[in-house]
């Protein structure tokens, strides 16, 4: 069931109109339960079984750690529940990249054999819940947080629908708090979570979905990639690099909204990563709660950036190698990992070079240098969406058509509407950028802006192309 | 709250005028139907010829190409108009068709192209069914195209939401008002662009490599329709209703099976082939109508993609249409008057 469909309306508004009209509010939590249960089992009821099955073991685990009369017995606890999370998400994901990479280094090496396929379906969202899960029973470990002793709560602290196939990944110490409060209705909350539903929904089908009739051309498997020109392979960069973000960030936004009418708060994935003026900074800006998780659980255990650079870069190069895995099971997104991975040792090694030179320092401080820096950080990861794709050999073949200069085939749609949709979306970031929204903001009356979200929704529908594509990261 | 307010209030606003003005629905049916009425308003006296088609007869019947062979043959003063639509199978012709009744504008004699790709019935599916979608129809359609095989709950469904929220089920025809160019392509244009006088709507001529290319898209699309071709069920049914409706208000009809390229001609299957012979058969002896197959009346060099007739071949085709198909039928008419 995905969020911009009429079905998913239907339910939500139902959901939504239960919930609060539900005289007993305890019951709250089994109604989002049953609901999210339900959101899940649309697609694959066995599966929607099999998240819940393990989130109830996780929730087990959690309780016997608390209660284990040593450190050791409650490491074994996290040990468990970790490879059982692990051992589910390596099943359905992973397995099938490991056999064929098995298979075609023997082959080779000599060794004929087919290579096994399994038939496996990849439940959607399995790495967002697994990571939430994991988190979870290494924080009640740590003391960070108390093992939630209600199983509803904590079943929908992972099945909540929302957040369940995409994120944002939550973190049980935000959630669970919430899950206990009791709910009051509030007019400012609801407005709030409509505009970033109206949002959202502006993002994922004006924009995400009408580039992707451009990014296909490159991005569909079996696309002959060397008919295309070189301006066709570069507007069909720029088109993806919108349409991740339009589409993803667009996601989180509606998840955002649908939990603030219900009186959640999830965490805030997007802040205009864009026009982020370093790498780095990009990772504070993109896919927020991913690289907060990938930070606190895999980074600093690591050691972090607490030793010298080559240590440091070598803990960037397992967490983002990592990150690259978790996006897709494939060489590309390994890829797509260690580039960012890279950036971002280069970037550190810049910054080191540039603190020693005040004059240089200055220059990068100031409006212009500001500017040049965005600039240059968008280009490196506008191209590093190259490898965004299951693809290695398409993803140098893109490059290869990008840098040499080739007359080709253009792209399927008229150009038009492809840099219109970049300045628009170039204008939104000023607006904010500037503090001109803020602005906006404190000044125009509520209903002046309900009105205004009713016609970026109206807007959002009318601008949005045939095809109903599924959010990008719910494959991951 | 004024979110929710003005979005109630849009929606109903949209809704009324599209219950007001149900024509927004179908923009492109709507501005040919307005020229056609012209047309034939000025020629109030003529032989009055209408075609019905998808964007191949769109393409490769000249109107007034047709108007000359015709009084040529007739001496008969001849007002043509080409209604052919992109995607028109058999149910979107029989829809189209008993429009044009409904406006009281009775040809007396029409063209109805027999497409065999539209023939086609894949995924449970009459191939009109993925092109006359639900919300470029009226209720009173919608129960049509449900009794001739389109998916009742999908296209029911598909009806009502563009009903109940016009701004997302119309967003096409909404978007081709403002900007058409924004279309994605596999959809039919809305436009209100009816191509040249007469409804003609031919393709230019494009060099080799490009109509090489063009070709590959081609075949991906239609060779899997054409395997899937049925020669009876509810779409062969709706062919023979609009014949029946045609002989029941008096007017003559010739069938054409448009022009194709020889490797388009090569992707129909031996016993497709066979069931077309026998249907065009089976047409004429029923219904008394002329029926030609005109595949192969046209060289490699008249196509832009191996299926649309350019601009410069549309007359040759007109011509041969007229004197082989429609001459014969306006005289088999008279003969039997």
């Amino acid at each position: 069931m995905l969020f911009t469909t009429h079905q998913y309306l239907i339910f939500f508004v139902a959901v939504f109109a239960l919930y609060w009209a539900m005289p007993w509010p305890r019951l709250r939590v089994y109604l989002l339960l049953a609901a999210s249960f339900y959101f899940y089992a649309t697609w694959n009821e066995w599966l929607a079984l099999l998240v819940t099955a393990t989130a109830t073991l996780d929730w087990l685990l959690a309780r016997g750690i608390e209660v284990a009369p040593s450190r050791r017995i409650g490491r074994l606890f996290v040990a468990v529940s970790i490879s059982v999370n692990l051992g589910v998400l390596f099943y359905f994901k992973y397995t099938n990249f490991f056999l064929d990479s098995l298979f075609q280094a023997l082959h080779a090496a000599g060794v004929s054999h087919p290579t096994p396929v399994l038939k496996v379906i990849v439940p959607f969202g399995i790495s967002f819940y697994t990571f939430e899960a994991i988190s979870y029973t290494v924080d009640v470990f740590q003391g960070r947080v108390k093992a939630e002793r209600n199983l509803p709560n904590f079943l929908l602290f992972i099945l909540f629908f929302p957040h369940l196939v995409a994120g944002p990944i939550v973190r049980a110490r935000d959630f669970l708090r919430q899950a206990h409060r009791p709910k009051r209705w509030s007019w400012v909350r609801a407005q709030h979570g409509v505009q970033l539903i109206a949002l959202g929904l502006f993002k994922k089908l004006a924009i995400a979905d009408c580039m992707a009739i451009y990014s296909d051309r490159v991005w569909l498997p079996g696309q002959d990639i060397n008919a295309l020109s070189t301006q066709a392979a570069w507007m069909a960069v720029i088109a993806f690099t919108i349409r991740v973000y339009c589409d993803f960030s667009g996601y989180s936004d509606i998840a955002l909204g649908c939990a603030h009418l219900l009186g959640y708060k999830l965490t805030v994935n997007f802040r205009m990563p864009y026009i982020s003026a370093n790498i780095a900074e990009f990772w504070r800006r993109w896919h927020i709660s991913l690289s907060t998780w990938l930070r606190d659980y895999i980074f600093i255990p690591l050691g972090g950036s607490r030793g010298g650079f080559w240590f440091t870069s070598r803990n960037l190069i397992i967490t983002f190698g990592l990150a690259g895995l978790w996006h897709g099971a494939t060489w590309c997104w390994l890829v797509w990992g260690l580039v960012h991975a890279f950036m971002l040792i280069v970037h550190r090694a810049f910054r080191q070079f540039a603190e020693a030179r005040p004059t240089l320092n200055w220059a990068l401080e100031t409006r212009a240098g500001t500017a040049a820096r965005i600039l240059f950080t968008l280009f490196f990861v506008t191209l590093s969406m190259v490898f965004a794709q299951p693809s290695l050999t398409a993803a140098v073949s893109v490059l290869k058509k990008m840098f040499v200069v080739e007359t080709g085939v253009g792209l399927p749609m008229d150009q038009n509407r492809l840099w219109w949709t970049v300045y628009v979306v170039v204008a939104a970031h000023l607006v904010v950028f500037l503090g001109i929204w803020k602005w906006l903001w404190r000044r125009t009356p509520g209903p002046v802006l309900g009105a205004a979200c009713a016609l970026l929704f109206v807007g959002s529908q009318v601008l949005s192309p045939d095809t109903t594509n599924a959010f990008m990261y719910f494959q991951f | 709250m004024s979110a929710v307010l003005t979005l109630l209030i849009l929606n109903a606003a949209l809704a009324a005028y599209v219950y007001l003005r149900p024509e927004v629905r179908d923009p492109l049916y709507d501005a040919k139907q307005q020229a056609l009425t012209a047309r034939f308003a000025a020629h109030p006296d003529g032989l009055r010829v209408v075609v019905l088609g998808s964007s191949r007869s769109a393409a490769a019947v000249e109107p007034k190409a047709l108007e000359a062979a015709l009084e040529r043959e007739t001496s008969q003063p001849t007002a043509a108009f080409n209604m052919a639509l992109q995607g028109d199978g058999p149910i979107g012709q029989l829809v189209h068709f008993r429009r044009l009744m409904n406006a009281g504008q009775r040809p007396d004699a029409m063209v109805v192209e027999l497409l065999p790709a539209t023939f086609s019935w894949s995924a449970d599916k009459p191939y009109d069914a993925v092109v006359l979608r639900p919300d470029r129809i009226t209720h009173e359609e919608l129960e049509t195209v449900c009794r001739y095989g389109f998916p009742e709950d999908q296209t029911r469904r598909g009806w009502w939401e563009a009903a109940l929220n016009p701004w997302s089920g119309l967003r096409f025809q909404l978007l081709a008002c403002v900007q058409p160019k924004w279309l994605p392509l596999g959809i039919v244009q809305h436009r209100r662009d009816i191509g040249e006088t007469g409804g003609w709507g031919p393709w230019e001529p494009v060099p080799e490599a490009v109509v090489r290319e063009r070709l590959d898209g081609v075949r991906q699309q239609y060779q899997p329709e054409l395997k899937a071709i049925r020669w009876e069920g509810p779409h062969v049914q709706a062919y023979e209703d609009l014949l029946r409706e045609a002989r029941a208000a008096g007017i003559r009809v010739a069938i054409v099976v448009p022009p194709e390229g020889t490797e388009f001609r090569s992707w129909y299957p031996p016993d497709v082939e066979a069931g077309l012979t026998a249907f065009l058969d089976q047409l004429r002896r029923e219904f008394g109508v002329m029926a030609v197959d005109g595949r192969a009346w046209l060289p490699d060099e008249a196509f832009a993609d191996g299926h649309h007739v350019t601009r410069p071949w549309a007359k040759t085709f007109t011509e041969r249409l007229t004197r082989e198909a429609l001459v014969p039928a306006l005289r088999r008419s008279e003969q039997s008057e």
